[in-house]
């Protein structure tokens, strides 16, 4: 009998339960890594074995790949989940895993380099004939007065972004051609100073535009298939925080002609694993943002559209074997919502660390609750706030809303503040009952 | 021989703890009939867990820990043996470093928590300590 292979699980909190759950499915050994802060993590009571590789601050535990490494040494792992955040986008690391000659359950180094990078990613979706942005054909060049006549040809407003960029770092509107010179200085010296590279781009600026993403699996063998599209509209401050799948209002064919396009840029670029591209969407026409080249928070949304688990199709495929189904077996049913939530004050979404002294998970037809938290547990302040996803299924839109707020109601966590309350008032609010969320609603205070 | 028997025990229930406490591993006890000679093996781990389970003896011993994540390749002291603040205790080999594991504190080496050429975590407990 040969032995089960072992994943190390390089993350934590309710990802790290997700991805136990899967390899117990696949048969598989998990080994768990903690930081001191979270030796009650829930996960770590499910795993074959598991470490403690460090202090309580990211920078020395889950982002430290010596550490991480160190530790499946140590625990003889056989490959390495990264889940998502942490070092999931790190070519370095996936890199530094294939060298230690375990399997790296993600896109190769080389992929994730090209797509990490703006402007090269821009270009390989222009390539591959996804919709992109009017914008500068690559970095702007140093001389300002070309700079100048390249954003007056893009036209005004427009938006300057690092090429490294993410998290809203090195990027500046510029309303008119006045402001260029300004803009791209302050967007190459933010860049700087984030992310060690000063390349900047420039593109068109949507007023208001919604978030729309593209799911994709891609296999080692030259297949690759999209699972449906997902609505992130639902933002404060760049941070999602309801997603849902479909998205409502947008035609079905739409979204399937865009969807065979992302399937088609994955096999140029000889993708592999779960993916996903984002765009923004305003007045009928799609435009790429950036790839993800990891699993999503909100990737549950999709499976349960599709009943298709995708981090257990992520591993296999991780392990050489090609994806179970093909683009005809995806049917994509019913409808979907996501909430996160986040240890968070409603209104002020401000981090409220603390003990959770009540627990009471939603449960009932339709709901599915991804959660590492149980009464007692201490949510930590050094990490992210999310403690949990409550995931919904209708098998119409009206039908889930109405199950995501008897749901939410439903839920009971004591001891600290959460974002149930915020997202309950989404989900009265009009705009969100017409499908008519933009990104920059809930920062305008339209959803009240 | 109950009445014996019974003191014998109720002297043992004593001793023995005392004996731990002061990391004594061997004594003669002085019979009405000869002489009892006393050999305390090293305390089993549940042993001591369950001796230790109470908070009020919980709150009386120290862990010392391992300095970093590695192999805990060898102890050099023993359950029973008094040791001083600062002592080496065993080692733990991280890649080609080998890094000593140092007493928090005096006291009495109550139990070795992980078997050596094992794997340890960061700050793991590795022996536990009755403090002087």
């Amino acid at each position: 009998m040969t032995k089960p292979l072992r994943v190390l699980i390089a993350n934590r909190g309710e990802i790290a339960l997700r991805i136990v759950r899967a390899c117990r499915l696949m048969g598989l050994e998990t080994i768990g890594i903690y930081s001191e802060a979270d030796a009650d993590l829930a996960h770590l009571d499910h795993v074959d074995a598991k470490v403690c590789i460090g202090p309580a601050s990211a920078a020395q535990s889950y982002l430290d790949q010596e550490r991480i490494l160190r530790a499946a040494r140590l625990c003889q792992a056989d490959m390495v989940h990264p889940g998502y955040g942490f070092l999931s986008e790190n070519p370095d690391f996936a890199e530094a895993v294939e060298d230690a000659g375990l399997i790296f359950i993600g896109p190769t180094a080389q992929v994730m380099r090209l797509m990490g990078d703006k402007i090269s990613a821009k270009k390989e979706m222009i390539a591959a004939g996804v919709p992109c942005l009017p914008g500068s054909d690559g970095a702007l060049p140093d001389s300002a007065q070309d700079t100048q006549r390249i954003c007056d040809t893009i036209g005004y407003p427009l938006i300057v972004k690092a090429s490294a960029g993410g998290g809203g770092r090195g990027m500046r509107i510029v309303e008119s051609a006045t402001d260029v010179a300004n803009a791209v200085a302050n967007a190459r010296q933010e860049s700087l100073l984030a992310f060690g590279k000063q390349d900047v781009y420039a593109e068109r600026f949507l007023e208001s535009p919604r978030h729309i993403e593209i799911q994709v699996m891609a296999d080692r063998h030259g297949h690759a298939v999209w699972l449906g599209a997902r609505d992130c509209s639902v933002q404060r401050r760049h941070q999602k925080l309801m997603e849902e799948a479909p998205p409502a209002g947008i035609p079905e064919q739409e979204i399937a002609a865009l969807g065979v396009k992302c399937a088609h840029a994955c096999q140029q670029i000889g993708y592999v694993g779960a993916g996903t591209f984002e765009f923004l969407y305003e007045d009928g026409q799609f435009c790429f943002i950036e790839m993800n080249t990891r699993l999503q928070v909100e990737h549950p949304v999709t499976e349960m559209t599709t009943s298709i688990d995708i981090v257990r199709e992520q591993i296999s495929v991780a392990r050489g074997h090609p994806l179970s189904f093909t683009q005809t077996d995806v049917k994509c049913m019913g409808h979907a919502i996501e909430c996160r939530i986040n240890a968070e004050n409603p209104d002020t979404f401000l981090p409220n660390p603390g003990k959770i002294t009540e627990w009471w998970p939603a449960g009932g037809p339709g709901v599915r609750m991804d959660s590492h938290i149980y009464e007692s547990y201490v949510v930590p302040p050094y990490y992210d706030s999310l403690i949990a996803k409550l995931i919904v299924y209708g098998s119409t839109r009206e039908d889930a809303i109405e199950r995501m707020r008897a749901a939410l109601a439903e839920t009971r966590i004591g001891g600290i503040c959460t974002t149930i309350p915020l997202q309950q008032r989404v989900l009265q609010s009009e705009s969100f009952l017409k499908g008519m969320v933009t990104v920059h609603s809930l920062d305008k205070g339209l959803m009240k | 021989m109950p009445d014996h028997n019974t003191q014998l025990i109720d002297l043992l229930t004593v001793l023995v703890p005392r004996m731990r406490e002061h990391g004594i591993v061997s004594c003669d006890v002085p019979l009405e009939e000869g002489q009892l000679k006393l050999e305390l093996t090293p305390l089993q781990i549940v042993d001591v867990l369950h001796n230790v389970s109470t908070v009020e003896s919980a709150a009386r011993t120290v862990d010392a820990l391992s300095p970093e994540m590695g192999i805990f390749s060898e102890a050099v002291v023993e359950e029973g043996l008094h040791i001083t603040k600062g002592a080496i205790l065993g080692f733990v080999d991280v890649g080609p470093l080998r890094l000593a594991l140092d007493a928090p504190v005096s006291g009495t080496v109550l139990l070795c928590l992980v078997p050596v050429n094992s794997v340890v975590g960061y700050h793991q407990p590795v022996f536990r300590i009755q403090p002087d």
